[in-house]
């Protein structure tokens, strides 16, 4: 009897060891919403918050360090960087949510036709699928924003064009095992139509990986449009985006580094919180959905 | 009890992967001409007149419109969408990607002439990841040392997380302007191909050590090793000789098919180092607006993508004949 509750507290125990790889996310899921809302706030109020107007060059107060009045120094045309990454707040996180809405919408409405119709729709549009996902990570994007010419919208076209294809293919498989299940079968024996059927049954216990990958989506297509925007195909100066203020900081790299770390940090933290975020969702959301966004 | 194998059992088998193999195949064949479908097409609705951009590249800025037309005449821009599609398609089927619109140079023979820098990065790259990521993953999963494991968790978090432009940056700041330890672009020794690699070694290192950890603890799990355990065996010997081999397994393909990861990785850091690779020449060309240079690098990073999963998944079906009964059926 006594082994036994010693055994048991032995097992209580080791569960409890905390580890950062199961645990720990938790916690840093908190951060990680913690700043998303900081962010939101950011971009929200970004005319309240920043000291200085983001656009207004100051020749003479060029590369400033940290100061009362510039509270993060001034680039190398004197504007405010503090400014600059508050406003930058609303670029990435706009062109992150809004690409997410729309391939999120776009993908999980074809992946649930596709996989509850199956035939040659589902044939034809997993092939799309395959197609698609084999141009490798940004380079389709890339080519699309080089052919459209840079800017917000091309950006925005661009990243939805080719990140659809990821929940299509999640929700598609989501739909073909809850096709099977019973609770479908008995609501189709009450002959309802299809779409109520798809509405009603399916798509809500689609839902839970869909919520979980949009959020690593948006950390995704944050890093693409950042990237995009660096290599200069993206946002372009003078508009305050952190992928074209750090690569505008590269030249003076050497003699002032916070020109590009600042705005690299901004980028890396936002990424970092949507990851925990998402880390920390999919452990709330049960196994299930952990199984299927580490599947796709 | 264990029935022998029978050459009945066998033949199954033999016929299966073949199948398998074939069935595989086809599937990259249709992706391939997917693949085409969409270059073809992305360039087709590009916006500005194919023929004016080769009009003014032939005959310099004051066109008229004959000069326009003479073009469209003579490349065969005036035929419908779908004979132009076919034609092109002909022209690849011969390895034909057409001229750079802006150096006329082979399209082709410009990618084969940029492709050894790439192949040296990504080699270089990948082995830097797994060089970082076992010794963590397979120490992670030991977890010896909770605050170790914490370690090598974070480590693993924030790989995830770091852009690879940023990373590469940080990473020429480091070792370049402060350290003064490596050179910060170009091409040629050892020491050039230093931060290139580590950029793309370490932002990929992260996921491969998640898995190999994932992967290590599942096989302690096994029997074999509780039995290896009970041979007596010492724990480095358990480790090195029983799990890890087959640990491993998953990790080796799984960084095959990285590849993909790292071609378009591999686009950002040339470009950051001006490491003379394709991912640049594709840079490059997109900013001459060298149409068909672009539409021919893209093409041939996707091919050889799907080339590269194809080999890894027969390989794998090779290795490991479970893999083939659970999917594609």
């Amino acid at each position: 009897m006594i082994e036994n509750i010693k055994m048991a507290e032995k097992l209580s125990m080791n569960e409890k060891r905390l580890s950062l790889w199961e645990f720990g996310k938790n916690r840093l899921a908190l951060f990680g919403i913690l700043f998303i809302a900081i962010l939101c706030f950011l971009a929200l109020f970004a005319p309240y918050i920043s000291p200085n107007d983001p656009f207004a060059q100051k020749l003479d107060e060029r590369l400033l360090g940290p100061c009362h009045e510039y509270p993060l120094g001034t680039d190398e045309f004197g504007r405010c960087i503090f400014s600059r990454v508050i406003y930058g707040t609303r670029i990435s996180l706009g062109i992150g949510i809004l690409v997410v809405a729309a391939t999120s919408i776009a993908g999980t409405s074809l992946g649930l036709l596709s996989g509850y119709k199956g035939g040659l729709f589902d044939e034809i549009l997993m092939r799309g699928v395959d197609v698609m996902l084999a141009f490798p990570n940004i380079i389709l994007a890339l080519m699309i924003a080089g052919l459209l010419g840079a800017g917000v919208l091309s950006v925005v076209l661009s990243l939805s064009l080719t990140q659809w294809p990821v929940y299509a293919r999640l929700v598609r498989g989501q739909v073909l095992s809850l096709k099977k299940r019973d609770f479908v079968e008995a609501a189709r024996a009450l002959r309802p139509s299809n779409i109520y059927i798809m509405r009603k049954h399916i798509l809500p216990n689609c839902m839970e990986p869909v919520i979980v990958l949009g959020t690593l989506e948006i950390a995704h297509v944050i890093i693409f449009a950042s990237a995009l925007s660096f290599l200069g195909l993206g946002i372009q100066p003078p508009t305050p985006e952190w992928g074209s203020m750090l690569k505008s900081g590269i030249p003076y790299l050497r003699t002032y580094p916070h020109l590009c770390f600042i705005p690299g940090l901004m980028i890396m933290l936002t990424v970092f919180a949507f990851n925990f975020a998402a880390d920390g969702l999919r452990a709330s959301l049960g196994q299930s959905a952990k199984q299927e966004v580490l599947d796709r | 009890m264990k029935r022998p194998i029978s050459e009945n059992d066998r033949n199954v088998r033999r016929i299966s992967m073949w199948k398998y193999i074939a069935k595989r195949l086809a599937m990259v064949l249709v992706v391939i001409a997917g693949v085409t479908l969409v270059s073809f097409f992305a360039m087709y609705l590009a916006p500005g007149d194919p023929a004016e951009l080769i009009a003014l590249e032939r005959y310099g800025q004051d066109l008229d419109a004959s000069q326009i037309e003479s073009v469209r005449e003579a490349e065969g821009l005036n035929a419908p969408v779908y004979f132009q599609y076919f034609i092109w398609l002909d022209h690849l089927l011969h390895l034909d990607l057409g001229r750079s619109i802006i150096t006329s140079d082979d399209v082709l023979e410009e990618i084969i002439l940029k492709l050894p820098a790439t192949i040296e990065l990504t080699v270089a790259g990948l082995l830097i990841s797994l060089l970082i990521a076992l010794p963590i993953g397979i120490l992670s999963a030991l977890q010896k040392n909770a605050l170790l494991d914490n370690c090598c968790a974070f480590f693993s978090l924030i790989g995830i997380s770091i852009p690879n432009f940023w990373l590469g940056i940080l990473l020429i700041w480091l070792f370049s302007l402060t350290l003064h330890i490596f050179p910060s672009y170009g091409y040629g020794s050892l020491s050039h191909l230093a931060l290139p690699a580590l950029t793309l070694g370490i932002s990929m290192s992260s996921i491969t050590a998640r898995l190999t950890r994932a992967s290590l603890m599942e096989v302690m799990e096994k029997e074999y090793i509780l039995a290896a355990r009970a041979r007596g065996f010492d724990e480095y010997t358990v480790v090195l000789r029983h799990a890890l081999k087959n640990a491993l397994l998953p990790v080796v393909t799984f960084a095959g098919m990285q590849l993909g990861y790292l071609l378009g990785g591999a686009v950002i850091v040339e470009t950051i180092f001006s490491w003379p690779g394709i991912g640049k020449l594709l840079v490059d060309s997109i900013f001459a607006r060298d149409f068909s240079m672009v539409q021919g690098c893209v093409l041939f990073i996707a091919v050889l993508f799907s080339l590269s999963s194809l080999a890894v998944d027969i390989l794998y079906a090779v290795l490991d004949p479970r893999i083939r009964y659970d999917m594609y059926d």
